[in-house]
């Protein structure tokens, strides 16, 4: 605990510099993404008991990377498929790799990043939660469950918005500590105590939504905030101070010798920030239960006599649309290539001319589609430039095209 | 860009940039407040609420707000133009209005929408939601997913003044304005205080109903004085900044505080909560912790960490969650669809309708069509200036119509943009590196155009 942050940074540099190396030496990093646990044509049903009698359960999985691989669009349509179904129960199972734009992070590694996909999420959680409550084309309003195995980063936040949440025996959420250093170094600090105030508060207005304590995602989020927790009859009482019987976080202060050491947080004993596991998820009462296997986690929900698998598509859909974005990316680069090879054939005549722009034009409008089709989830480094500004750039180059074109003459 | 920027250098207007912590015009006539004590003070209302009201008047010259009491008044007489009688009750006060004097002398300037009556005699309250903001549904429809929620860009107080009308024909008598929006410019925010404390709430009973107001979209509303929050609601995080996170200072961080106390005497709170939003740190500590009376149920604030309840540490700067905002009596219930907020504000049994569908309409397109416009000004304005220089080189005259024809619907379609939303006059021009896209500058540049086919 006296070791100071500086060298868990240098650390986490060196191993993410040779992880980097290893991504490298492998196939395409950025198409690279592991195979889905399912079918692409979609589900199987699987029936246990009687047909007429049934839990209708659908299955959601999400791996890969939160945000490009899921994300608003292919969740929308997930959600759709899985309203046509009917469920009685809908089931996110959260395994997502932990990374960001392609950058894989190690998981005892914070995310000072994951609170700018804060938008995201806000977004996403109406989709599994208000829609189904409140709106109208939900006739039939399914129980909505997250089954967490792996929430580090952005992806964290997203369960808390649900009621019922269960765990894997090795599940971890959290990845979204040390907001207090956010900006650090940058301008004024009550310039930066606003922007770690905003996005704190706008974290716990989404675990409220599924009636969580705020404690817990304070404890997740700042380092310097102290949280203790005492038990009566097996419930938790919050403590902002040491005062509890069990410490959760301590104000990691530096100068006292209270960081985290490199060598407590590899082994995630650190108490900087809070990770939920499943012992503690259910101690600090986040958890329904524990359950490591679909039938256990049917048990759990209550239905494991008498449930029926739907056929979904959710799988198929977030995997049709991950490859989407990995061929987009890969598509959108070797189009600029083209773009730049694009000559003017002899004897460059008005219609060699002709021809050499309609071959500019009708590239950038491929371009076009794909950064409009995937620009959510498109990785800005993939590409080499920001989506939107490459869409408004590609639009004034075609109206130059067709200006050139106006002007030339035979 | 570059040939845009000379063209523009020609044409570069000098504009007197609107000051922005306008307050509103000062008043010519005087309410008349008569206290028990025998003095009768000459001001203005400056808000009120169920037994209490802050009073503003000059003393020797230098204006002060006060605080009295009902116990304090015996009798106000108010000035019709400048401080009509609020309009609408607040809930569990229909037949008791605040301290607002007898009804023969308060007659507001502004005719306040009556609720219809049901078959039964029962008063029917016509409810209309205003977005302030995107609400976050918006982002499952493609076409409003990205749009943002900057306040002075995309959320303007001439929408919300433009709105009223279709309001007020609709029958609405009360208006909810629901927020979402990280924040914007605080230059807007003396523009929403005037609409909102002069035109809004004398004509409808008009309450905040919060998802998000970070910042500029919480100091915006400030001044009402009901607040109702969505389940995941947050309020705060209101400290001035600009360019990499400097904070304001000196004179300019005075005048905004200053206008946020005001505004907290309007919306009938303690001006400690805004000041424990706004300030931390380097720019002077603003803890806040509270005291709940247990018998009453009163929060007595401290701006120090004495009270019962920190809410915010020195070091922090406060944003209130929903749940904490009801328990302080910031806010009045947590309500998570339209129906739950109307069940809040005008009781359980009460009867109340939805309506003012055209002005919500109106304020949501508003937003879109902005959004819009400072997403694609660059690119309509670079589109405008190529037209203008082909035109320029084509001697065929028809052909040289078809281009400025071309630039002339650029034009319009920056000129449009700016009709509608005043505000991107200037967020427009910085964009393109002009002071503003006034009338001025459209006069000019329609004259370049006619000169082209000259």
């Amino acid at each position: 605990m006296r070791n100071t942050m500086r060298r868990l940074a240098g650390f986490i540099a060196a191993g993410a510099a040779a992880l980097a190396a290893t991504a490298l030496a492998g196939a395409d990093a950025q198409s690279a993404r592991p195979a889905r646990p399912d079918q692409p044509a979609g589900k199987q049903a699987k029936l246990v008991g009687d047909a007429a009698e049934a839990a209708k359960i659908y299955m959601i999985t999400f791996t890969g990377e939160y945000g490009r691989d899921e994300s608003i669009t292919p969740m929308r349509r997930v959600m759709e498929d899985a309203r046509k179904l009917q469920p009685d129960i809908i089931v996110v199972k959260v395994d997502c790799e932990f990374k960001k734009f392609g950058k894989e992070k190690r998981d005892f590694e914070p995310d000072l990043g994951s609170f700018d996909q804060m938008e995201s999420v806000r977004q996403m959680a109406v989709l599994v939660t208000d829609d189904i409550d409140f709106g109208a084309e939900w006739a039939k309003k399914p129980r909505m469950v997250f089954w967490v195995k792996k929430a580090l980063g952005g992806v964290a936040f997203l369960p808390f918005a649900c009621k019922e949440i269960y765990y894997t025996s090795d599940a971890k959420h959290g990845g979204i500590g040390y907001l207090d250093l956010l900006f650090d170094g940058v301008g004024d600090e009550v310039v930066r105590e606003k922007q770690r105030s905003l996005r704190l508060g706008r974290a716990i207005g989404i675990s409220a939504k599924g009636g969580y304590d705020d404690h817990i995602i304070k404890a997740m989020a700042r380092a310097d905030y102290v949280l203790s927790v005492s038990f009566e009859g097996g419930k938790p009482t919050w403590h902002e101070d040491e005062s509890g019987d069990i410490l959760l976080t301590d104000d990691g202060n530096k100068e006292a010798g209270r960081r985290d050491t490199v060598e407590d947080a590899v082994r995630y004993r650190g108490n900087d920030v809070l990770t939920l596991d499943a012992e503690w998820a259910s101690r600090l009462g986040v958890s329904r239960g524990t359950c490591n296997t679909d039938e256990e986690l049917f048990f759990a929900l209550g239905v494991a006599r008498n449930h029926e698998v739907l056929p979904g598509k959710a799988d198929s859909i977030l995997h049709e649309w991950g490859k989407g974005v990995s061929d987009g990316e890969l598509a959108i680069k070797r189009l600029r290539r083209e773009l730049r090879e694009v000559r003017v054939k002899p004897p460059a005549e008005y219609a060699e001319r002709t021809a050499a722009r309609g071959r500019r034009k009708a590239i950038l409008k491929q371009m076009l589609e794909f950064l409009t089709r995937y620009e959510e989830s498109i990785n800005p480094d993939a590409i080499e430039a920001n989506p939107p500004n490459l869409i408004q750039q590609i639009k004034l180059q075609i109206d130059q095209i067709d200006q050139e074109q106006r002007r030339d003459k035979r | 860009m570059q040939q845009y920027t000379k063209l523009v250098r020609v044409f570069l207007i000098a504009v007197a940039a609107a000051s922005i912590f306008c307050l509103g015009a000062s008043m010519a006539r005087a309410d008349k407040l008569h206290l028990k004590d025998g003095r009768v003070l000459e001001g203005t209302v400056e808000s009120e609420g169920d037994g209490f009201m802050y009073f503003k008047y000059k003393v020797g010259g230098i204006e002060q707000s006060t605080l009295f009491s009902s116990a304090d008044i015996t009798k106000l007489e108010r000035d019709s133009a400048t401080n009509p009688v609020p309009s609408a009750p607040t809930p569990g006060k229909a037949d008791k209005p605040a301290v607002t004097g007898k009804a023969e002398e308060s007659k507001p300037a502004v005719a306040a929408a009556k609720p219809k009556a049901s078959k039964d005699g029962k008063r029917v309250e016509r409810l209309a939601i205003l977005n302030f903001g995107p609400p976050s549904s918006w982002g499952k429809d493609p076409r409003t997913r990205e749009v943002e929620s900057t306040v002075g860009v995309q959320i303007s107080a001439s929408a919300f003044k433009n709105a009223i009308p279709m309001l007020e024909k609709d029958g609405v008598t009360a208006v909810a304005v629901r927020i979402n929006s990280g924040g914007g410019y605080l230059s807007e925010l003396a523009k929403f205080h005037e609409v909102l404390q002069n035109d809004f709430k004398p004509r409808f009973r008009t309450v905040g109903w919060v998802e998000s107001a970070i910042s500029a979209a919480a100091m915006s509303p400030w001044v009402l004085e009901e607040f109702y929050m969505l389940p995941e609601g947050n309020i705060g995080a209101c400290t001035g900044w600009y360019g990499r996170l400097q904070a304001m200072k000196g004179i300019e961080l005075e005048v905004v505080l200053a206008m946020m106390e005001d505004a907290s005497r309007k919306g009938g709170r303690d001006p400690k909560i805004m000041r424990s939003m706004q300030i931390c740190c380097d720019r002077g500590e603003a803890p806040l912790s509270a005291d709940i009376d247990p018998v009453t149920g009163d929060v007595t604030w401290h701006q120090d960490v004495s009270g019962q309840f920190l809410l915010n540490p020195p070091n922090q700067i406060l944003t209130f969650t929903a749940e904490q905002a009801v328990k302080f009596k910031f806010a009045k219930a947590i309500a998570a669809t339209p129906e739950d907020l109307a069940h809040a504000m005008f009781g359980e049994h009460a009867e109340f309708e939805f309506g003012g569908k055209d002005a919500a309409d109106y304020v949501d397109s508003n937003m879109i069509e902005s959004d819009t416009a400072e997403k694609h000004a660059i690119e309509v304005v670079i589109k405008y200036v190529r037209r203008i220089e082909e035109a320029a080189a084509t001697q065929d005259r028809a052909e040289r119509g078809a281009l400025v024809g071309q630039a002339r619907t650029f034009l319009h379609q920056l000129k449009r943009w700016c009709e509608k939303n005043p505000n991107l006059e200037q967020v427009l021009g910085n964009k393109i590196g002009v002071e503003a896209l006034d009338k001025e500058w459209f006069q000019i540049e329609e004259e370049r155009l006619k000169n082209l086919m000259k």
